[in-house]
């Protein structure tokens, strides 16, 4: 009886073990094959209609000192 | 109208319970579950809401669940998930790999559909089927925060503030509340956040990220603000109105699970980050000192520019970023705001509170009733404990202990007081929030110039800088200080000009030896700036806390006491009379006081087991 239990615990390790493989190989696919493609992809849009870049994108450009004083970031997207 | 309102899968899990838009109960599950910041399933938190709730009727949960009229949760995770995303496609390919594949697994199987998550763990504890179940409602993450500011507040309109890390894409909103209403008015979004801003710092110092902020915070008096200009012109710029914008260059939280900073904010600095355990130098003073400047900075422009846009003379609070109190100070000082409350869980475990009277107000448009001084009850929401449980777990641990009348028991403490002994005070219903308020507190006379060094080495077992908070009567807090009404310790005084001592010794001392001058008569609760948060004990405050002090005004002619949370350095504030009587024994503590019963350490002739302190993990 303990030896089944012991086998059963052991397998069951090793499914779960076996599970978070294929997750993390599908998720490195996901992202080389789907999100990678998407960025870049997004990323020439963004270039192209510039007005519908996203809060995120604006980050990599910091501010300037010389753009006016009263140009703030605050948002409203209620 | 029952409504349980729930925070959790995050940090500071938590559940609230309001009848009819009347706050009954609200408790955090760090305090059942002893994980500080627990962000697991408050299960803990709903079983004792639902047994103060229906505790006449002898429910059983199921049947207790099945009475509740919505159950809410504080956030969208979908706009949560929204977020991650598009700051993935921002990083991909080359940055944010191993952050995605450490929180895909756990977005997609449990944070993302919230809703089944929900109703899969209300089904595995209360066996209740999808369709018993009652509704379940989502509010927006920065709206609980600005619910649980405005609603509980003392004012019928009045400008909210809410600052945190991040909560779906906002870091920062301002809103307008009139009666039942809240507006909103602006809000900033991630990636540039001021809580994060201030957490990468906390980082940087050495400390952990949401739990060491406050560490930042009383570390900063023993520096010198030299970075700010530097910090100001290559990490931040902070306009007139305001408004932010971080340079992201010098921040990796946006794709990193484990990193703050970059390597660049070390190379500006010119200084690695410092490890937990590596000596705390002058340089991370200064760091901790200029960031807290900024901070300051930025929240007073932000609320000039609220009081500009609502013109209104009350000020409310929340969000994890409310919780300095330095920075409360200088609000509530260098604005036109007359007055200033703030939510005392003003982080996510009180979104649980503003989910809950978001719903009753905002989507049951049901009308509010402002209460004097607030609606927070002392914000003493927790579980209490009879006499008859607290002597059961006394006999069960073998514990000498006497039961003592209320004026014997105060004259005693005093005594001890006087004597220079540390006091363990468990008292009434726990506090909501991360402030003892006095019914789970450890108390000392503030007059004793070691005392601030025996507390933390040999009681709280933390750092030796860290300063500690004083309860004081609100009725002689001029005595002392410069006046600031602040019943949920959220808001700094400083000692009056009259009452400073040493003054030009402090100017000329540098980083921790300030520690040791003599700054005032409370010398262990004055910080090197002369600077003590206070709680002031006025009316409403718990009867027995406030006898105790006035008893000690009248024998001492000192105010206050020293009043710190009850708990040491990783553990989160003692529930049960059980986890107050361990603290005691692991300790120095010299006695402990549990409702009518007093114990003294060197009565306690039985050996204890619970060594409970070697498992905790350092914060």
């Amino acid at each position: 009886m303990s030896l089944k239990n012991t086998f059963k615990k052991t397998w069951m390790k090793y499914v779960r073990l076996w599970n978070e493989f294929v997750i993390q190989v599908v998720l490195i696919v996901i992202w080389f094959f789907v999100l990678t493609p998407t960025a870049v992809i997004r990323r020439g849009l963004l270039k192209v209609f510039y007005r519908k870049q996203s809060s995120v994108k604006k980050v990599k450009t910091f501010y300037k000192k010389s753009d006016s004083l009263d140009k703030n970031h605050f948002v409203r997207p209620f | 109208m029952k409504i349980l309102g729930l925070s959790a899968f995050y940090h500071d899990s938590a559940a609230t319970l309001i009848d009819k838009g009347e706050i009954v109960c609200a408790t955090q599950e760090e305090r059942w579950t002893r994980k500080k910041h627990d962000p697991s399933f408050p299960i803990h938190s709903i079983r004792f809401c639902l047994d103060k709730m229906f505790s006449k009727e002898k429910l059983s949960y199921k049947e207790a669940l099945n009475q509740l009229d919505y159950i809410v949760y504080y956030d969208k995770s979908f706009l949560s998930f929204e977020r991650l995303l598009e700051t993935y496609l921002d990083y991909a390919p080359f940055k944010g790999l191993s952050s995605f594949r450490e929180s895909m697994p756990l977005w997609l199987g449990k944070k993302l559909n919230i809703r089944s998550t929900l109703k899969k763990e209300l089904k595995k504890h209360f066996q209740i089927s999808k369709k018993e179940m009652p509704p379940l409602l989502f509010n927006y993450h920065h709206l609980s925060h600005a619910a649980s500011a405005f609603y509980p507040c003392p004012y019928e309109n009045s400008a909210i503030l809410c600052v945190d890390g991040v909560g779906e894409w906002a870091t920062s909103s301002a809103w307008q509340g009139q009666g039942r209403e809240i507006e909103p008015l602006w809000q900033i979004n991630f990636p540039h956040s001021l809580g994060l801003f201030y957490s990468t710092f906390t980082k940087y110092c050495g400390f952990k990220v949401n739990s060491g902020e406050y560490k930042l915070m009383g570390l900063a008096p023993y520096g010198e603000a030299q970075f700010v200009s530097l910090l100001k012109e290559n990490l931040i710029e902070i306009k007139e109105d305001g408004s932010f914008q971080l340079n992201t260059q010098y921040f990796e939280y946006s794709f990193s699970s484990t990193r703050m900073h970059s390597p660049k904010l070390e190379e500006l600095l010119k200084k690695q980050a410092r490890k937990t355990d590596e000596p705390l130098v002058k340089h991370y003073m200064d760091v901790a000192s200029s960031v807290q400047k900024i901070m300051e900075e930025t929240l007073v422009k932000m609320a000039l520019n609220l009081y500009k846009k609502t013109k209104l003379k009350n000020l409310c609070m929340a969000g994890g970023v409310a919780l300095n109190c330095v920075a409360n100070e200088k609000i509530l000082t260098q604005t036109p705001f007359e007055s200033l409350w703030i939510q005392p869980a003003a982080g996510d475990a009180g979104g649980s509170l503003g989910a809950a009277l978001a719903t009753w107000h905002l989507y049951l448009k049901q009308p509010r009733r402002v209460k004097k001084p607030d609606a927070m009850k002392g914000s003493l929401l927790g579980p209490a404990f009879s006499l008859k449980k607290i002597e059961k777990t006394l006999i069960n641990v073998k514990a000498s202990y006497q039961k003592l009348n209320e004026q014997v028991l105060i004259d005693k403490v005093i005594e001890e007081l006087l004597e220079g002994r540390v006091i363990g005070w468990f008292q009434g219903a726990m506090e909501f929030g991360p402030r003892a308020l006095g019914c789970r507190s450890i108390l000392a006379d503030p007059r004793q110039s070691d005392m601030q060094i025996k507390l933390n080495q040999k009681i709280k077992f933390r750092e030796s800088f860290r300063p500690f908070a004083m309860s004081i009567l609100e009725e002689r807090i001029e005595d002392f200080f410069e006046s600031q009404y602040s019943p949920y310790m959220l808001m700094v005084s400083y000692i009056k000009p009259s009452e400073r001592k040493n003054e030009t010794e402090l100017l000329s001392t540098e980083g921790l030896a300030k520690q040791k001058i003599v700054k005032s008569s409370l010398s262990s609760c004055t910080h090197a700036d002369y600077s003590c948060r206070i709680q002031t004990v006025g009316k409403q405050a718990p009867v027995r806390f406030r006898k105790l002090l006035e008893a000690f005004y009248e024998k001492t002619n000192c105010p206050g006491l020293i009043n710190t949370s009850f708990n040491v350095r990783g553990e989160p504030i003692v529930c049960k009379p059980y986890e107050a009587y361990r603290c005691f024994r692991n300790t120095d503590m010299d006695s402990l006081i549990l409702e009518d019963f007093f114990l003294k350490k060197e009565e306690q002739k039985e050996a204890f087991e619970d060594l409970y302190i070697k498992q905790l993990e350092k914060d």
